[in-house]
């Protein structure tokens, strides 16, 4: 079908397209139905996803200087985040915590005990988790799709999910985003308010140094 | 473009030092950090690099689809075990949510201090 800059346009043009449908209760899934979508256009195409990732390598590259811009919103809002600093430390290792001992102590309570040396940094930004993933002796692939998933998760739930629950101030929504979703929750904070963005960004560069601290006990213990 | 070339200036020089040390966060969580110092000591005007990083941020959801579709790629080829994982996932992660944000609201009691009237919904953007 398409060549590579063929991918590049559909993706782009379904994503454009997704995003206008976002409203209500849609809000947040124009990623998972553009990714499903070219998921199923590559079957029907039968072009391999590898061929499709590195037609898409000048999109992906993008991320690199979109995380560092981060740092704009950052210096934006500093004021307001550094106000709340010691809330946020403390939110960012509960939350790093709570998420990867959950998702380790679920793999062995549902009889897959080697699972959790592959998910217990999955809240981590990908590169952080998955150094992390090969020193506690987990799965490369599956690491990697593991933090993927939880972005999308979180992302999903996303702000109104968390107001639901009782968390309406946009900079806590935008700490749990970054804390627990990591880039994909980052993302979507950043497209719903920029302070929210800033304290995700934020929470989601320290979450990561974070859950590397917490696996760093069990990264001897692979026997 | 300048905005562009500035920002990966950053990416770079965080990823520069990212390889100089045994154990780092990534290249570009040293960029961001440096840059947020440039800028809060007037080394990087804001306006050098606003435009550019909203621009970036905006789409920022855009950049990780091919990370996405590989994933929905291997879920598709794991079968029963996409449904253990997933399940996994979403209690985690959902935990780790409720908890973050519980604790950045005030949970735990830690530090009431805040910015009285900012940052609550209903701001609207």
């Amino acid at each position: 079908m398409a060549g590579e800059l063929g991918w590049v346009a559909l993706t782009v043009g379904l994503y454009v397209l997704a995003r206008r449908g976002e409203r209500g209760r849609l809000r947040g899934w124009g990623l998972v139905a553009t990714a499903g979508a070219l998921w199923v256009a590559l079957r029907l195409t039968g072009t391999p996803p590898v061929r499709y990732s590195q037609a898409l390598a000048p999109v992906t590259f993008l991320l690199a200087p979109a995380t560092v811009a981060l740092a704009v919103p950052l210096v934006r809002h500093w004021p307001l985040l550094a106000a709340r600093g010691r809330r946020m430390v403390a939110a960012i290792a509960v939350g790093g915590l709570v998420s990867s001992f959950s998702a380790a102590l679920l793999s062995v309570g549902l009889g897959l005990p080697g699972l959790w040396r592959t998910l217990l940094p999955h809240s981590a930004t990908t590169p952080i988790a998955l150094p992390l993933v090969a020193a506690l002796g987990g799965s490369a692939e599956l690491g990697a799709v593991a933090t993927v998933l939880t972005g999308l998760i979180g992302s999903l739930v996303g702000p109104a999910g968390l107001a639901r629950l009782g968390i309406r101030d946009r900079v806590a929504q935008g700490v749990a985003l970054g804390t627990a979703s990591s880039g994909i929750g980052t993302a979507r904070a950043w497209r719903e308010a920029p302070e929210m963005g800033a304290a995700a960004g934020l929470a989601m560069a320290l979450s990561g140094v974070a859950i590397a601290l917490l696996c760093l006990p069990f990264v001897n213990g692979r026997g | 473009m300048r905005d562009l070339a500035i920002l990966l200036a950053f990416a770079a020089g965080g990823q520069w030092v990212a390889d100089r040390l045994p154990w780092s966060p990534p290249g570009t969580v040293w960029g961001l950090v440096l840059l947020a110092a440039a800028l809060k000591v007037g080394w990087v005007r804001m306006g050098w690099v606003e435009q550019g990083a909203e621009f970036l941020l905006g789409w920022l959801s855009l950049f990780f689809i091919p990370l996405v579709v590989n994933g929905i790629d291997v879920l598709g080829a794991m079968g029963w075990r996409a449904i253990e994982l997933l399940a996994i996932l979403a209690v985690s992660t959902t935990l780790g949510l409720i908890a973050a944000g519980w604790v950045a609201e005030g949970g735990l009691g830690v530090s009431p201090r805040r910015a009285a009237g900012e940052g609550e919904l209903g701001h609207g953007r």
